[in-house]
């Protein structure tokens, strides 16, 4: 059994890392949006007490791992529903709670080397300079908070179909990319846009490491949405396939 | 001795719909059985049950001695599924080892890609291999776990013809080391060649059960065609012996006869104005073909 997760959890690795889309979409964007903006402003400005390089590494990191796991999560669930390869796997001895499982911990190992890439260009290139404390609790915080998105990509799946899911993770992703203060931070957004952002699980997710890099204290209210977001999505997900395998079965 | 498939008194319905109704069926070790029967007659829904993937509304399924959804029996059983694609950016090297990794003594890989006859493809992505290659690589998948019951819903369908005579060898291969297969086809010559048991299924229910001999024996009908000239009537025709049903279609006539020497014989002696005789029949493909019209006679009524 430990031998099928196994399995199953390299195979992950290895059809998301051959996904182009994915690399793209997840690593070369945010690199890219990365550079641009940090040049565009000049990396030694100053934003809520922290400097834009390393605010902006954090931005970036979220959202490229935001853009990874919705995404990723959303089609391969709905795809392999439609093609039967689910329907396939339910006649082997394999566990059933192993096809997710294993999508998750590869999702989450993947993620974790997505951070681990963006920091290290973020500290050689632009000399972003965190004690060994903050780059630890930055990338566990941004870890934590890829669960919310990848449970949003399995709510798409089972709600959405094979047809529609690709698109509208991509539109959700985006939104919550803007919306979250992500590319531009909220400090410029008009007031009630922020007001939105606070709700919103992108900006939450972003501002823990943000507050770190600042070194204010880590808000409470960051954890409370992120974790109610993530039990919501984990909730409606789990209950929405429940009834679709029992109208199946 | 102990029966490898044991359904008593199943009963499946979709809301109103009932899709298989009172069906109880025992299947010995080493049986090669076909279920035929036409589109909707509850075939795939039938498998699938077997399969546990679909509960039974009422009844009771046992497969090898157990649920069928236990991983202790699935262990011991493979399946092809129809319509499954194959996964995405896997090869079929890697998509194999894949299930491999599921079962507890799984044949070699080199095995698997050899029934499959995937060697050269081994490399190549799943999903970039034709149809008829991806129905080879879904039965090296079925067969990853070196099963003791193979269960096959139309494997066949999609594959060219060096693909199929490939397949059926290794099925009779299987076949002959005492395991037991379960198939559904459509295409009976198939059926015919390759099953001890062949048990046709119309509407939910189990129309005839039995060996490809006995079946064609009991309903199997023969037809004579001919091309009929000017004289030759129906009123003429009906007085032959043995002859149940006159279909003409223009000048050529088809007679659906229950006794083929004495309609011929009477023929001749008569001197009746035809041509071209033909004496056709005898296949599974008329015992399908009655069965399953009188199963859409039942449907109608």
């Amino acid at each position: 059994m430990m031998k099928a997760l196994g399995m199953q959890i390299k195979s992950e690795m290895v059809r998301t890392l051959r996904n182009r889309k994915f690399v793209f979409f997840a690593l070369l964007m945010p690199l890219g949006f990365y550079f641009l903006f940090v040049t565009q402003y000049g990396p030694a400005m100053q934003i809520g007490g922290a400097q834009w390089s390393a605010y902006l590494l954090m931005s970036m990191t979220v959202y490229g791992v935001l853009m990874g796991s919705v995404s990723q999560l959303a089609n391969t669930l709905a795809q392999e529903r439609k093609l039967g390869w689910y329907r396939l796997l339910h006649t082997t001895p394999a566990p059933a709670w192993g096809y997710l499982s294993s999508k998750m911990i590869a999702q989450l190992g993947i993620n974790l080397a997505l951070i681990v890439i963006m920091f290290l260009v973020g500290h050689f290139t632009e000399n972003v300079d965190l004690s060994a404390s903050q780059w630890v609790s930055c990338a566990l915080s941004i870890l934590f908070g890829s669960l919310v998105f990848l449970s949003l990509g399995g709510l798409i799946a089972v709600l959405l179909g094979a047809e529609a899911a690709p698109l509208a993770a991509v539109g959700i992703q985006l939104a919550l990319s803007f919306l979250g203060g992500l590319w531009t931070p909220v400090q410029a957004f008009p007031d009630t846009l922020r007001k939105l952002a606070e709700w919103l699980p992108s900006y939450r997710i972003g501002h823990v490491p943000w507050n770190i890099v600042s070194g204010v204290d880590v808000a409470w209210q960051d954890f409370a949405v992120t974790g109610a977001y993530l039990i919501l999505f984990v909730l409606v997900w789990g209950g929405i396939s429940k009834r679709q395998e029992a109208v199946a079965a | 001795m102990k029966h490898v498939l044991d359904l008593q008194n199943v009963r499946k319905s979709f809301g109103s719909k009932n899709a298989v109704e009172d069906l109880s069926l025992t299947v010995e070790p080493g049986t090669v059985l076909s279920l035929l029967g036409p589109n909707g007659a509850g075939k795939t829904t039938t498998v699938s049950l077997m399969l546990g993937l679909l509960k039974p509304t009422s009844g009771t399924i046992r497969l090898l001695g157990g649920d069928p959804r236990d991983a202790r029996t699935r262990q011991r059983v493979g399946a092809m599924l129809q319509e499954v694609s194959a996964i995405e950016r896997l090869n079929v090297r890697e998509t194999i080892e894949l299930f491999r990794s599921f079962y507890e003594k799984p044949l070699t890989t080199d095995k698997l890609l050899e029934i499959a006859g995937l060697h050269e493809h081994a490399k190549t992505m799943g999903t970039a291999l034709s149809g008829g290659l991806q129905r080879r690589l879904n039965f090296a998948l079925a067969m990853a776990g070196n099963p003791d019951v193979l269960f096959l819903d139309e494997p066949t369908v999609g594959m060219d013809v060096s693909s199929r005579t490939l397949f059926w060898e290794h099925l009779r291969e299987f076949a002959n080391q005492g395991k037991t297969i379960l198939l559904t086809t459509h295409y009976l010559e198939e059926a015919d060649a390759i099953s001890d048991r062949v048990v046709v299924i119309a509407n939910g229910r189990i129309t005839a059960d039995g060996t490809p001999g006995e079946l064609k024996n009991a309903l199997g009908k023969r037809f004579i065609t001919f091309r009929a000239g000017d004289r030759t009537t129906d009123a003429l025709l009906q007085q032959l012996p043995g002859v149940d049903r006159i279909e003409r279609s223009g000048r050529q006539v088809r007679l659906q006869v229950s006794d083929s020497d004495a309609a011929l014989f009477a023929i001749v002696r008569n001197g009746l104005d035809v041509q071209d005789i033909e004496v056709k029949g005898g296949g599974l493909e008329d015992v399908f073909r009655s069965l399953t019209e009188t199963g859409e006679g039942v449907k109608a009524s």
